[in-house]
């Protein structure tokens, strides 16, 4: 993506009307203390040249690339434009370790409790396909897939913090925030009841439907029956073998949806007004802020990367046919 | 094959449906013409701002006022004698929003003339609430000089300074009412202009109210083609006003073939590429395999919409970049099933006999692998189209939609940005939100009705 941004010469281009700006701005601060113009356009030149090596627009796209990556690896990720902390910093590793926790209460809260729910119910239903429980399952599933994400946010703010007056209208606390400890953790919790509401109910239609359907599958092959036949118990059979070899592919479906949650996350970050990550990648797109996007695209990229190794793990525990 | 589950059934129902009223919205509405000022809040400018739709007045005791318009003309003008005359009879509880007059195509002779809009009320009380400023001869202009044409003149007259001064002196010196021009600013001329005060608040004064509009200091002949009186209401059309005072059923109406459009399109496109590289790589095996595959995992792993975003961001928000943008993240997922499928039916016999006897590569894949994979092909285009809905939704949410094209995203995209959801303007914000629903849901009905057919063995057991 960096290739993406350089190639275009969008990264030229923002860096060079960053590079102006600054020197605009240099240019206004010490204009009242050089009087000769031609001193003050030399000063002013310099300067330029200063900003222009530091930033590297001096050389092609393609050679900042190098140093762009060792400095990812050292977490020096610049400084951003515009955004802040809550504390002034406009260091963007300080900005991101600021965000990243809220972001994490939420989404892993929520794609825990949507797994657990989603899973459980789709083996239930998975039991007896065909009656009206699994109709309605399956409808109510697919109205959940089809409900987006950030309208259900709007509807449900609507609905349970303007008409009803039961949840905040978003943020993280309330201003201002009580000073309790306990108090404090029980108003985040407060305030994060509808965001993850909501994330649960967009995405567990689909994996109720997946799992079911997997398990299904598997419920019905040969070998399935053949343990029906030979006696065995059907709380057996349906742990040891049915159970067993669904494993991999709901888990599958896990990794494959984690990709999903990071885009769930801004959404409904953005529609909450809850400040993680998500809202601030947002933002920073927003705002034009080169180092924040791809320093938070490097962040999404990682954070995605580390989720998806902890689940090939398991995956490797959990399938017997895979064994490193 | 549609129809044999009951959830087939539904999906297609609502399928229909939603293909009616867009060819009835292709057909029955000027399209370039609201699509070109839908963003032009001058167009809206007559139509109140934030209103909900006329119905509600069904469930409320209080009946909000609709939104009159008076129109009179063509008119001959003569002074002392004939004026334009403009009449409503208000019943209402409530106050107008706002008051406007438009007039368009004056023509007149000799002097400039001076144009007097006077409301004379139920009471009997007259009042001047606006003069009209006449644009003098220019030089070497013929007579009959024509003004404000083709763009009508209007004005705000809830806003002039004359209906001010003029309802401040009757209330003060008729009604003895001590009141401030501050406040009858603040609060809106218009309603002291329909009001009377009672019990120490000002009330609706029903009754039949004579607009008329007169000129003084013309000595030719002077003539208006028309003239309209706007009472600004509180409620307007079936599906309210956002804060533009844009009329949403056009919006929501307009909605329906884009969203159609986009997600069929979209779907189509990346179906059609990703099954053709899915044929190519299953069936031609060794590298290209290989690689196919490889990119295609490669996007399978990255988080769509941080990307989808930035690639929008980057390269600007028109259709087709978002369109292309779909394709790219879309197709790995087709090819990689499409893939598996042809591996399998490149060993069956059919292929196996047809190559026996020659038939070349090409031909196999369309005369047999292909019809083979046909009816998945078509359910993964069913299945597609309500994502590329909702992901456009959720762009045009986000701000980063085709500003050109009025989609419910966007409708949503200025409720959300202008506080809607938290002034409470249900109307704005459930029906765009529920139509995106239902159309995902209608193509996601369909698919779940061919399930059964695509996957036998989720048939319904024993059907219990």
């Amino acid at each position: 993506m960096v290739i993406i941004l350089g190639a275009t010469g969008v990264s030229d281009r923002i860096l060079s009307s960053i590079v102006n700006e600054e020197v605009r701005l240099y240019r206004q601060t010490i204009a009242p203390q050089i009087k000769d113009p031609a001193t003050l356009e030399e000063a002013v030149m310099k300067y330029r040249e200063e900003l222009v090596k530091s930033y590297g627009l001096d050389r092609q796209w393609y050679e900042r690339l190098p140093d762009m990556f060792l400095r990812v690896l050292r977490l020096d990720l610049g400084r951003a434009r515009l955004a802040q902390t809550f504390t002034g910093s406009n260091k963007i590793s300080d900005i991101i370790f600021e965000r990243l926790p809220n972001t994490v209460i939420l989404v892993t809260t929520a794609i825990g409790i949507n797994y657990l729910i989603g899973i459980f119910l789709g083996v239930k239903v998975a039991a007896k396909p065909g009656t009206r429980l699994d109709k309605i399952v399956s409808f109510l599933s697919a109205v959940s897939y089809a409900v987006p994400t950030w309208w259900l946010g709007i509807m449900f703010i609507l609905v349970f913090a303007f008409y009803l007056k039961l949840f905040p209208y978003g943020g993280l606390y309330s201003s201002p925030p009580p000073h309790d400890p306990l108090l404090r953790i029980l108003d985040v919790l407060w305030h994060a009841t509808l965001p993850i509401v909501v994330l649960v109910l967009v995405n567990v239609g689909l994996t109720i439907y997946l799992t079911r359907t997997i398990v299904l599958n598997i419920a019905q092959e040969d070998f399935v029956n053949v343990a029906r036949t030979k006696g065995l118990p059907e709380g057996l059979v349906n742990r040891r073998y049915i159970m067993r070899v669904a494993a991999p592919p709901i888990l599958t479906n896990v990794i494959l949806g984690l990709a999903g949650s990071i885009g769930g996350a801004i959404l409904t970050e953005t529609v909450f007004s809850w400040p993680g990550m998500g809202s601030l990648f947002f933002e920073a797109i927003v705002q034009s802020d080169e180092a924040l996007v791809l320093s938070l695209v490097y962040m999404f990229t990682f954070v995605y990367v580390i989720a998806r190794f902890i689940l090939e793990v398991l995956y490797i525990v959990v399938d017997p046919r895979v064994r490193v | 094959m549609f129809l044999s589950t009951w959830s087939g059934r539904v999906g297609l129902a609502l399928l229909t449906i939603l293909t009616a009223v867009s060819l009835f919205t292709l057909t029955a509405i000027p399209i370039s013409e609201v699509s070109r000022h839908w963003n032009d809040p001058q167009y809206w400018a007559d139509y109140p701002k934030n209103a909900p739709p006329i119905w509600v007045n069904l469930f409320s005791n209080r009946k909000l006022l609709e939104t009159k318009v008076l129109q009179a003309g063509p008119v001959e003008i003569t002074e002392g004698g004939n004026a334009a005359e403009l009449l409503v009879d208000y019943e209402h509880d409530s106050f107008p929003t706002h008051i406007s007059l438009v007039v368009s195509k004056l023509k007149y002779t000799d002097s400039v003339p001076l144009i007097i809009l006077t409301v004379i009320r139920p009471d009997g009380y007259s009042i001047e609430v606006a003069k009209l400023t006449v644009p003098p001869p220019r030089e070497n202009e013929q007579q009959p000089y024509i003004r404000f044409f083709p763009t009508p003149e209007r004005i705000l007259v809830s806003s002039s300074d004359e209906l001010v001064r003029e309802v401040y002196k009757l209330y003060v010196d008729r009604f003895n009412t001590p009141i401030t021009p501050t406040k009858i600013k603040q609060d809106g001329p218009q309603r002291y202009l329909f009001g009377i005060p009672q019990n120490g608040e000002i009330r609706p004064l029903k009754g039949v109210y004579r607009f008329i509009l007169a000129a003084t200091q013309s000595k030719g002949s002077l003539s208006v083609e028309s003239v309209k009186i706007i009472l600004g209401g509180e409620s307007y059309g079936f599906m309210g006003t956002d804060v533009i005072g844009r009329d949403l059923a056009l919006g929501i109406l307009l909605g329906f073939p884009v969203s159609l459009f986009i997600g069929v399109i979209s779907s189509l496109i990346v179906t059609g590429f990703g099954t053709s590289l899915g044929l190519v790589s299953g069936y031609l095996g060794g590298r290209i395999d290989n690689l196919i595959q490889r990119i295609a995992d490669f996007i399978n792993n990255i988080p769509v919409l941080p990307l989808l975003i930035f690639l929008v961001f980057t390269f600007g928000a028109k259709l087709w970049i978002i369109i292309v943008a779909f394709v790219v993240f879309g197709w790995p997922g087709l090819t990689i099933v499409t893939r598996s499928i042809v591996l399998q039916l490149r060993e069956s016999q059919f292929v196996e006999a047809a190559r026996a006897i020659g038939a070349s590569s090409i031909r196999v894949l369309a005369k047999h692998i292909f019809p083979s994979i046909a009816p998945f092909v078509l359910a993964q285009v069913i299945f597609l189209t309500p994502s590329f809905i909702l992901l456009e939704a959720a762009l045009s949410f986000l701000g980063l939609g085709d500003p050109s094209l009025p989609t419910w995203g966007q409708i949503l995209e200025l409720g959300f940005r202008s506080a809607a959801v938290y002034l409470g303007y249900w109307w704005w914000i459930l029906p765009p939100g529920i139509l995106i629903v239902i159309t995902a849901l209608a193509f996601v009905m369909v698919s779940l009705g061919l399930e059964p057919i695509i996957n036998p063995r989720v048939r319904a057991v024993g059907g219990r």
